[in-house]
């Protein structure tokens, strides 16, 4: 299913890390294994919304914001999720 | 379709029954009508009646078909009602343990702490229950230790379940709550921080709840004990939940629905909290931050440590104890082997607490004027910042750094305890995940953090001779840490994990928890020092005045050659293995230059820990590793010690 999803929006699903700071973004997929277990866990899962809060520097972690709490991942993860851009209105 | 799926399918079929059963007692015996052959191996098909029942999801909801009971009721039905505490990390069930048995568990902002669980018991209306706080997970599915403790614990069989839930996470911490209540047992759920879901405008209708997981709800304020007796009143009004196992998209839809029939966000201004806790975790101002707070926490430990010492402990020795010392002195006679061991050399006629080494002279005084206040100052600081909730932040900055040797962010905890003692710093090292990782920071630890002590008497001792003497030390501790574990993880075999850390709010930390934290942690370090600064005091009392030092100190002495030291000094340096504070008491007779003393020091804090990290070392690494640890020790410590007295040395030139 994601297939074909993916093959037409192949330029709007990006990296986690590639992602402006302040953006909002729909979790595409996260990486397998132990790693997307503990994310999932954390509450993120394909179809979420999440704002990027900040990227650190020097390949350091990224701060996101899902359901108004602070979540941070460490830059080799953050480079597994792939997230898709959407409006900002993380009103809800 | 899955396993699951069909059974869930066979099991809608009684769900006309559902009603029923919220207001029938005996719910418990619901499950009564589904035989065990078919419906236990749809599920878990590897069953064999009787043998795994603490594996299985659905032990207590079975009956077996012979009529005996149930096979985990052997396990369960003790004397003592046995309670778990369930729940996410940081949601405040340390709080809660707390607050229900009165035994002070550790209550903790950063996830890792009750990785060993806690017991306690909890009397309510005249019965006695057994109450174990089990590790935070965040699903029962493990990822980690803590996780697979925690299943470990639950599988083991309960009477009641209190899950507690964060109200202002309440969807995150529904998948938790559904795996457990999934299993049957009778279940509570606690709705904690709902102080705080009020103040984020998040409000949760726990009537709703109640009725959608079919167990009783109870909204509470651990920090204050709000909501505390509605939990005790409720625990014999546990019931199983009506929740049967599903699988994990079942399961994120259920959530869905219950959060959307069960809560309301209203929109809220942003709060001067949520500026502050975005402006700590950007890049810059976060910097700027966590250099402001670390600036201000080393002051204030030295400030209270100072105040401690000039205002309540040296008045005490100088106007109490010394006089008491001086009689007990005379009484002795002013010599002898008793009086020397006791009230040590008279250095001119009169004691001298630094240089006597008598075990109530110096010992006490080493111990509770020039150490004890620092480590009440220090932990008095970090515990603050922990309960306040700002050390995962600090993770969060220096995880690129940590990164780098081989950590990730959260190894800065350790490294910061590491800084009051480095025995509960090693010990904190369980919080990372795999055995690269703790093997690095433990020997990091060991190397290049020294310990409130042994600062102290940096301070005291090369602090005399200017400032500028004091950072070189510490400058040349922190690149020996940089650099050699920037070498191990190039060295060692396989890669850190990522950092994957939920960031609690900020809080006010709680006078009560902070005072018990505080207690716990300084009656620990008086439980274990005291006896070893004695003991050190008294052997170095003797090394002293028998033959043993300077033929140690001989044997050694190429090596203080390399080193450019006295040959006496290698003898102080090798009872640092005792106490590391003793063993800068022990350089000062010797008169060194302040360039010496540094050397001195330096290798002192690098090479072998203290007698009480070593133990600890052992425990936590096994005998190869420490080994290993222990040959990386000495022989940093010799590089750094000679690359220092070489520069030295150039320098002079």
């Amino acid at each position: 299913m994601y297939m074909t999803e993916r093959a037409e929006e192949r330029e709007k699903n990006i990296p986690l890390v590639l992602l402006a700071s302040g953006r909002v973004a729909e979790i595409v997929s996260l990486p397998l294994g132990q790693c997307g277990r503990r994310l999932e866990a954390l509450g993120l899962r394909p179809g979420k919304k999440i704002k990027k809060l900040h990227g650190m520097p020097f390949c350091g972690p990224v701060a996101l914001d899902i359901d108004g709490r602070q979540v941070a991942i460490g830059y080799g993860a953050a480079s597994s999720i792939i997230v898709k851009p959407v409006e900002n209105d993380l009103s809800e | 379709m899955s396993c699951r799926g069909i059974f869930n399918k066979l099991l809608k079929k009684n769900k006309g029954a559902k009603e029923d059963h919220f207001t029938n007692e005996k719910s418990s015996n619901r499950v009564d009508t589904f035989d065990h052959d078919v419906f236990q191996k749809i599920t878990f098909p590897s069953c064999v009646m009787g043998t795994q029942c603490s594996e299985c999801p659905l032990a207590l909801q079975c009956k077996r078909k012979d009529g005996k009971n149930p096979p985990v009721s052997a396990k369960v039905g003790r004397e003592l009602k046995k309670v778990l505490l369930m729940g996410n990390p940081n949601v405040g069930k340390s709080a809660i343990f707390s607050r229900l048995t009165g035994l002070h568990a550790i209550s903790s902002n950063y996830p890792g702490t009750t990785v060993s669980f806690l017991e306690g018991s909890v009397v309510v209306e005249g019965e006695t229950y057994k109450l174990i706080d089990v590790p935070g997970a965040y699903t029962l599915d493990p990822t980690n230790e803590a996780e697979e403790v925690a299943l470990r614990i639950l599988n083991e069989g309960a009477d009641i379940v209190v899950i507690v839930l964060d109200a202002t996470a309440l969807e995150r911490n529904l998948y938790l709550a559904l795996q457990i209540l999934e299993k049957g047992y009778p279940s509570i759920l606690v709705l904690n921080m709902i102080d705080e879901a009020r103040h984020k405008g998040i409000h949760i209708d726990s009537k709703v709840l109640e009725e959608e997981l079919g167990v009783p709800v109870v909204p509470t304020v651990a920090v204050t004990g709000e909501g505390i007796s509605a939990l005790k009143a409720a625990l014999h009004e546990a019931r199983p939940s009506l929740i049967l196992p599903m699988s994990k998209d079942e399961r994120w839809r259920l959530i869905g629905d219950i959060v959307m029939r069960a809560q309301i966000v209203t929109h809220r201004h942003h709060t001067l909290r949520d500026r502050l806790e975005d402006l700590s975790v950007h890049p810059l101002s976060g910097m700027l931050l966590s250099i402001l707070v670390m600036t201000l926490s080393f002051y204030a430990v030295r400030a209270i440590g100072e105040g401690l010492i000039s205002y309540l402990f040296e008045p005490f020795f100088n106007s109490v104890w010394g006089p008491c010392l001086s009689a007990i002195s005379s009484a002795l006679g002013g010599s002898g082997f008793l009086h020397d061991i006791l009230i040590g050399h008279l250095i001119d006629g009169s004691l001298d607490w630094e240089q006597s080494f008598g075990i109530l002279s110096t010992g006490l005084y080493v111990e509770f004027a020039m150490v004890f206040p620092y480590i009440v100052s220090f932990y008095l600081v970090l515990s603050l910042l922990e309960d306040i909730g700002y050390l995962p932040r600090l993770a969060v900055l220096f995880d690129a750094l940590l990164h780098r040797i081989g950590l990730h962010g959260f190894a800065i905890v350790p490294t910061l305890l590491g800084l009051g003692c480095n025995v509960p710093g090693i010990l904190a090292t369980r919080v990372l995940e795999s055995e690269r990782e703790r093997f690095i920071a433990a020997t990091l630890i060991s190397v290049a953090i020294p310990c409130a002590g042994l600062q102290a008497m940096i301070f005291g001792a090369i602090g005399s001779f200017g400032m500028g003497y004091v950072v070189m030390v510490y400058v040349s501790l922190s690149l020996a840490w940089l650099i050699l574990g920037f070498i191990l993880n190039k060295t060692l075999s396989g890669h850190s994990p990522e950092l994957i850390v939920e960031i609690p709010p900020y809080r006010l930390p709680s006078l009560r928890d902070l005072g018990f934290k505080l207690w716990f942690r300084i009656s620990g370090f008086l439980l274990e020092a005291t006896p070893l600064v004695l003991i050190g005091i008294f052997i170095a009392n003797l090394l002293y005045s028998s033959p043993a030092l300077p033929f140690i100190s001989n044997i050694l002495s190429p090596f203080a050659h390399l080193l450019g030291l006295p040959p006496e000094a290698m003898g102080a340096i090798l009872l640092g293995l005792l106490r590391k504070d003793v063993a800068v008491g022990l350089l000062l007779p010797l008169h060194l230059t302040p360039q010496q003393l540094i050397v001195a020091t330096v290798v002192l804090a690098m090479t072998f820990p203290c007698i009480a990290t070593f133990v600890v070392l052992f425990k936590e690494l096994g005998a190869k590793r420490l080994i290993q640890s222990v040959l990386i020790m000495v022989s940093i410590a010799m590089i750094t010690g000679v690359a220092l007295n070489l520069l030295f040395s150039l320098m002079t030139i």
